[in-house]
């Protein structure tokens, strides 16, 4: 059996930042990892922008609408049918492997080399002390660990009205993307109306992104390609792969892909890890000193349940309330769109109506190009032709703004692992999230504000889409922060309850998660854990 | 008539209608593969449809209006959008799917078009009824 001093679970954000930290204090590291990779569209698509893709490349179907046309929506549209056929990597082999029923959640999960990194917005907010006292997450090494992150991932924003709520309070802050049209008119506009906003609780500004603006450690600024959904050769925008590869490079690293961890058992001397080989079903086991349990809250869950027989224990579970406005900008009706579009969000919009920086609501707005017209075309209560004349002519002034609420515990979202000897893993989980009244109305009142804030800035919004519970791909609290030690919590510094050596790297700590992106935050968190596992004896 | 024939004869048939020329070779072979796809095969009511509009070209623009309106589901408007995702992304067809400048009275065109359309649409509903 393959021993190592430190094992972490998953290669996804909060995984290679553990694993950083750990390589970086030189203790031995061994990553197992789910560790799919793109097969299938690596290395095709030529190093050009989109424009020039579109007007010389024959095979551009391929990535574009995908070589088994995957990314052409054929039926209805389910969590992850939005990827583009190169990102459709990211969720192969997770139903078969991480079985889930529900009729009120449909998240996102993944197996990849990664993880659900491969297509994080790249968002950077860090969390107010109010906000990290209801988490649970410790303030005042927060504030440090953030500065962390920034520095090893390489973070670029703006010093302006959103700063409080971005990352661009850190150190070695990069400056922002440049603004495409779209962008530029609507900051305009606030910088006119901002004193009205303002009092009515609204801040715009530019967003911290995990986006290089100047080149770091062999990866090169952005250079504005508008194929963000689709690949990224000059490495600007920071998946977490990258950190895998480099720590590849350290002896005191190894990387075991092509599993999926199902359970462990703790003994006096090592902790025990029993993994499936994803296409082979072998079990496979490793022995370490220290674990570190960095799957994805769910995934992590399905572990944890599984290796203290928890079956059919119900464990609470958040996720972001996540809606869509899509907007026009009448001002740019009919321009002729600029050559330099934006996949990344350009501005951020919080509503922090009662000035503390606690319960905010984040909108990020974006352009719409290169995801290209035939996706819009079967929203459209209109004949294909007719349609795509009406977004040629709106294309340009297409505004769209992804809108997070911040999202509680509470008894009517819960999950639970049941047997099923039909599923690859014997068992299958179960998730239940239903938002309260006081809740729904909660969100409909924010999305209303936002369409009213929108509507000043003369962006006017023509729909409101809620594609359910999951969807916001930010999840967390299935094993809350507690200092009690009952099973299934997670003491602050992430030890798991009931064990001595096993930790907790995720987001399934936090106990509360606010409107705004949580990702950095988890990165943050996974570090200061990974330390505390050193430490802690 | 044989499934390859139909499926290029349906595929000309779009692209005449979308961009006023015929389908290149790739675009005929990638369209034949793309509606395997079970969620386009057609039942027989609207393999007959398909028939009715191959056979008359004027009805193109009417079950595209009318499946738009009152039948966003409707396989044959499935399969017309499949068959612009594919010219879409063909640098034949660039110069149709390239942003452009329009004037603002251009907004009183699209008007214009908007009722044609609403017509369009109570026309090519009769057409469906049949079917």
């Amino acid at each position: 059996m393959e021993t190592a001093d430190y094992i972490v679970i998953g290669s996804g954000c909060t995984g290679a930042m553990a694993a950083q930290t750990l390589v970086e204090q030189g203790v031995n590291v061994l990553m197992i990892d789910g560790g799919i990779v793109d097969a299938k569209y690596a290395g095709k698509i030529p190093d050009d922008d989109f424009l020039s893709i579109k007007k010389r490349e024959q095979a551009q179907y391929e990535y574009f609408i995908g070589k088994d046309f995957e990314g052409i929506p054929f039926g209805e549209v389910k969590t992850g049918e939005h990827l583009t056929p190169p990102r459709k990597f990211m969720i192969e082999e997770v139903s078969r492997l991480m079985p889930l029923v529900s009729k009120s959640f449909f998240p996102l999960e993944s197996l990849s080399l990664g993880g659900l990194g491969n297509g994080w917005g790249l968002g950077c907010c860090v969390f107010s002390d109010a906000e990290l006292a209801e988490t649970g997450l410790p303030v005042s090494a927060m504030r440090d660990a953030y500065s962390w992150v920034a520095e090893r991932i390489g973070v670029s924003g703006s010093k302006d009205d959103a700063s409080p709520y971005t990352a661009a309070s850190v150190n070695s802050l990069m400056p922002s993307i440049h603004f495409d049209s779209n962008g530029k008119n609507l900051f305009e506009n606030y910088s006119k109306k901002k004193s009205k906003l303002n009092k009515q609780g609204f801040y715009m500004g530019r967003p911290s992104l995990a986006l290089l603006t100047k080149e770091k450690n062999g990866r090169k600024a952005y250079q504005y390609k508008d194929l963000d959904f689709y690949c990224d050769q000059d490495k600007s925008a920071y998946r977490p792969a990258f950190t895998v590869k480099e720590l590849k490079k350290h002896k005191n690293f190894e990387y075991r892909g092509g599993l999926m961890v199902l359970k462990f058992v703790e003994s006096e001397e090592y902790t025990t890890v029993e993994c499936s080989a994803i296409y082979t079903n072998e079990t496979v086991f490793f022995q370490c000193k220290k674990l570190i349990i960095a799957s994805g809250c769910l995934s992590t869950a399905r572990i944890v349940l599984r290796s203290f027989n928890g079956y059919d224990v119900q464990l609470p579970v958040i996720s972001n309330h996540y809606s869509y406005l899509p907007a026009i900008q009448p001002y740019l009706l009919g321009k002729d769109t600029d050559a330099r579009k934006i996949g990344f969000a350009q501005l951020s919009l919080f509503y922090d109506p009662q000035a503390n920086n606690m319960d905010v609501a984040m909108g990020s707005i974006y352009s719409y190009r290169s995801l290209m017209a035939f996706h819009l075309l079967k929203e459209t209560p209109m004949g294909v032709k007719d349609a795509y004349r009406f977004l040629q002519f709106m294309m340009p002034a297409f505004t769209i703004m992804g809108l997070f609420h911040p999202e509680r515990s509470s008894k009517s979202k819960h999950l639970s692992l049941h047997k099923d000897s039909n599923e690859a893993t014997g068992d299958v989980l179960n998730v239940n999230y239903r938002l309260s009244e006081k809740e729904e109305q909660q969100v409909s009142s924010n999305e209303k504000k936002f369409s009213q804030a929108l509507r000043a800035l003369n962006c006017f919004v023509l729909k409101k889409i809620n594609p359910g519970n999951g969807s916001g791909i930010h999840y967390a609290g299935t094993l809350p922060f507690s200092s009690t030690n009952e099973r299934f919590t997670t003491h602050s510094n992430g030890l798991l309850a009931g064990t001595k050596n096993v930790f907790i790297a995720d987001g399934s700590g936090i106990k509360y998660l606010p409107g705004k992106g949580l990702t950095f935050s988890l990165m943050a968190n996974a570090h200061l854990v990974a330390k505390e596992a050193i430490t802690n004896n | 008539m044989s499934e390859l024939l139909l499926s290029r004869m349906e595929m000309n048939c779009y692209a005449r209608y979308l961009l006023n020329q015929q389908a290149d070779e790739q675009s005929l072979a990638l369209f034949e593969r793309a509606i395997q796809h079970e969620a386009t095969i057609l039942t027989t009511k609207e393999e007959s449809l398909l028939q009715f509009m191959l056979n008359n070209s004027w009805s193109v623009s009417l079950i595209d209006a009318a499946t738009g309106l009152f039948s966003p589901k409707h396989k044959l408007r499935k399969r017309m959008i499949i068959a612009f995702a594919i010219l879409e992304t063909n640098p034949l067809y660039f110069d149709f799917f390239h942003p452009k400048q329009f004037s603002f009275f251009y907004l009183l065109n699209l008007t214009m078009r908007g009722f044609v359309f609403g017509i369009k649409a109570i026309a090519g509903s009769i057409i469906l009824l049949f079917f």
